[in-house]
């Protein structure tokens, strides 16, 4: 099965749960667009939330292609001080 | 700038440090340092710093010290309760050295005192509980081409990362200069906030620790990590968390740094 290991951070945890979870992907690879609705589907409380995706500890944007057993992180911004 | 008497026996156990020494000594004595919001974050960094022997301070914030703030803003004490936390803070630094300078500002940062704040330092240390002053902290940075440490908690978890800081050569050499720097035409800025996060978030959509709650000890890490970042780029040495951010669980106690650069669409 293709997946990723799908791992939240700050209070995104409250809406995909904490630790790291296998999320599947339809195809050996896709793209962060593409991920990000997926996402929205399963977890709609995401959608419109700020944050940043990661994969295998490196910022990417949109295009960037996400294959099956790669790391993505999804990392808002902290506000607390 | 005179150092103290009695410095060699006071920083004896930094001064035996290869990366520190005389030189590196002499160099903390004259840096000059602002530290935007003093509380959970701004408590460590200034104690760090100030004991280490960083010469001058520039605090800014226009709280005063609550009861709630004890518990994890541990250089206040009961009787510090409704005084100003830069006076607090300023007193609490003379008393570990009268040498140091101390010039304390009962105001909020803003878009109007911002560039004024900014030409009083070397280096600006980002320990404010907002978006609005980080914005306005990266931006004004920006402008005035000076480094600037960022640091923030949410929960169980911190952020810390050194934006805008001038590296010599290739990205990731991580050679940071001062200020004094002659020509900037030979170095890069590092990556800043809005390279990580372009805009501020809607309002109300992420909490603060007022709101979420937090325990003392991780203001307590983070701070320190940002006090770190600080004496590592006042000294000049390698390493500093530049074009990257470092993200920090308590709960599980992991450390994840993850790289910023400007071509993320490659694979």
């Amino acid at each position: 099965m293709m997946e990723v290991q799908l791992i939240s951070f700050g209070a995104l945890t409250d809406i995909t749960g904490s630790g790291v979870l296998g999320f599947a992907i339809p195809r050996p690879a896709i793209s962060v667009a593409e991920l990000m609705s997926l996402l929205y589907v399963r977890y709609p409380a995401l959608e419109g939330k700020t944050f940043r995706i990661a994969v295998n500890e490196r910022f990417v944007d949109e295009k960037f292609e996400i294959g099956s057993g790669d790391n993505v992180a999804l990392m808002p911004p902290f506000s607390g001080g | 700038m005179e150092m103290e008497p009695d410095f060699l026996d006071r920083y004896q156990r930094q001064l035996s440090l290869r990366e520190v020494g005389l030189d590196g000594q002499r160099a903390l004595r004259a840096a000059r340092v602002i530290v935007v919001g003093l509380g959970g974050l701004g408590c460590p960094v200034v104690q760090y710093l100030a004991a280490a022997g960083v010469g001058n301070f520039v605090l800014v914030d226009a709280d005063r010290v609550s009861l709630s703030n004890l518990h994890r803003q541990i250089l206040y004490t009961r009787t510090d309760v409704s005084r100003f936390k830069v006076e607090a803070a300023q007193e609490w630094i003379q008393k570990q050295n009268a040498q140091i300078k101390v010039s304390v500002h009962t105001e909020m940062l803003s878009a109007k005192n911002a560039t004024a704040f900014l030409a009083l330092a070397d280096i600006v240390v980002d320990c404010t509980d907002n978006f609005a002053a980080r914005y306005l902290i990266n931006d004004a940075c920006a402008l005035a081409n000076k480094p600037w440490v960022y640091g923030s908690i949410a929960k169980f978890e911190g952020q810390v990362a050194v934006f805008n800081a001038l590296m010599k050569g290739a990205e990731g050499e991580n050679q940071d200069m001062m200020a004094s720097v002659a020509s900037e035409d030979s170095f890069n800025r590092s990556l800043n906030y809005r390279d990580v996060f372009s805009k501020p978030p809607g309002e109300g959509e992420i909490q603060n620790c007022a709101e979420a709650g937090v325990l003392g000890a991780l203001a307590g890490i983070i701070g320190s990590f940002q006090a770190m970042e600080v004496l590592k780029w006042i000294l000049g040495l390698q390493g500093l968390l530049v074009n990257q951010m470092l993200t920090y669980n308590a709960m599980n106690q992991s450390i994840v740094k993850f790289q910023l650069d400007n071509n993320s669409d490659r694979k």
